[in-house]
């Protein structure tokens, strides 16, 4: 089986919504404008060679990293934050990995500062779903790395 | 019942201590470890009643956890809370000796049906 927008979004939505308690909110926005982002990324490699990637404001990481760890949002260290949106890509890419054919392996989240949309640029030809969570854009990408 | 529950996420551990309290486990108490040596440490030490570990963790993945329990001789009930969900992990998982898997993301239930064989001895 392949990864279609209609699959990728079924599997944000359940593991957003359904596991975290976080409101999602379908979006028309397909990029992150803000300076202050942050980005977390896991690859699949193998049968199927992908690239996961979780975009999202870092007000929104903290927000959501406060309902993860029940804490208010001025007691979360960075490292916490970091590990809340860390973890949503793990299990968004460990799903996807469930469903496509073939044996691949995952890799440990790789979180970091972005500016934008990187690190894809805008000739990026995957797929995308967007969401509002919390007022703000919480973009879910996926690149299959087979087709260039 | 004491439950160990060994994740390199953080948030993750608390999710899943917080799910197993909601799913009305009695006398739950639940111990965490980061990775699969802090977890073999935390087995000898505190000696739980069962395990729960992720599976993709930095330092000792959660198989290689599991695989050195046996090796040493110790079977307490093992489970994997992971997002790997394919055919070929959960094969992987079985056959080193894993009671169950629960895959995230996942619900109080998921985690009662998991551990009541232990709460049925």
């Amino acid at each position: 089986m392949t990864i279609d927008e209609q699959t990728l979004q079924q599997v944000v939505s359940d593991v957003c919504s359904g596991m975290l308690g976080l409101e999602l909110e379908p979006s028309e926005h397909s990029t992150c404008d803000e300076t202050d982002a942050l980005s977390a990324i896991v690859k699949i490699s193998g049968g199927w060679d992908s690239l996961v990637q979780v975009l999202t404001p870092r007000r929104t990481a903290v927000s959501i990293a406060s309902t993860m760890f029940a804490m208010s949002e001025d007691e979360l260290s960075e490292a916490e934050i970091r590990d809340a949106v860390g973890e949503i890509v793990n299990m968004v890419g460990g799903n996807l990995k469930g469903i496509v054919d073939g044996e691949s392996s995952l890799s440990l989240p790789c979180v970091g500062e972005v500016n934008g949309s990187a690190p894809f640029d805008g000739s990026f030809s995957g797929l995308t779903v967007s969401n509002r969570c919390q007022g703000d854009p919480l973009i879910v990408r996926v690149h299959d790395r087979s087709k260039g | 019942m004491k439950v160990l529950v060994v994740d390199d996420s953080k948030a993750m551990r608390m999710i899943v201590s917080r799910t197993l309290k909601q799913s009305g486990i009695p006398n739950l108490t639940t111990l965490e470890a980061g990775n699969g040596i802090e977890g073999l440490a935390m087995v000898a030490e505190h000696k739980p009643d069962a395990v729960l570990s992720d599976w993709n963790m930095p330092e000792m993945k959660g198989i290689d956890f599991l695989k050195k329990l046996r090796e040493s001789g110790n079977e307490t009930l093992f489970g994997f809370v992971t997002s790997e969900c394919s055919p070929e992990v959960k094969k992987e998982a079985d056959d080193a000796g894993a009671a169950f898997f629960i895959v995230k993301p996942f619900t109080p239930n998921a985690f009662e049906a998991a551990l009541t064989p232990v709460l049925a001895r």
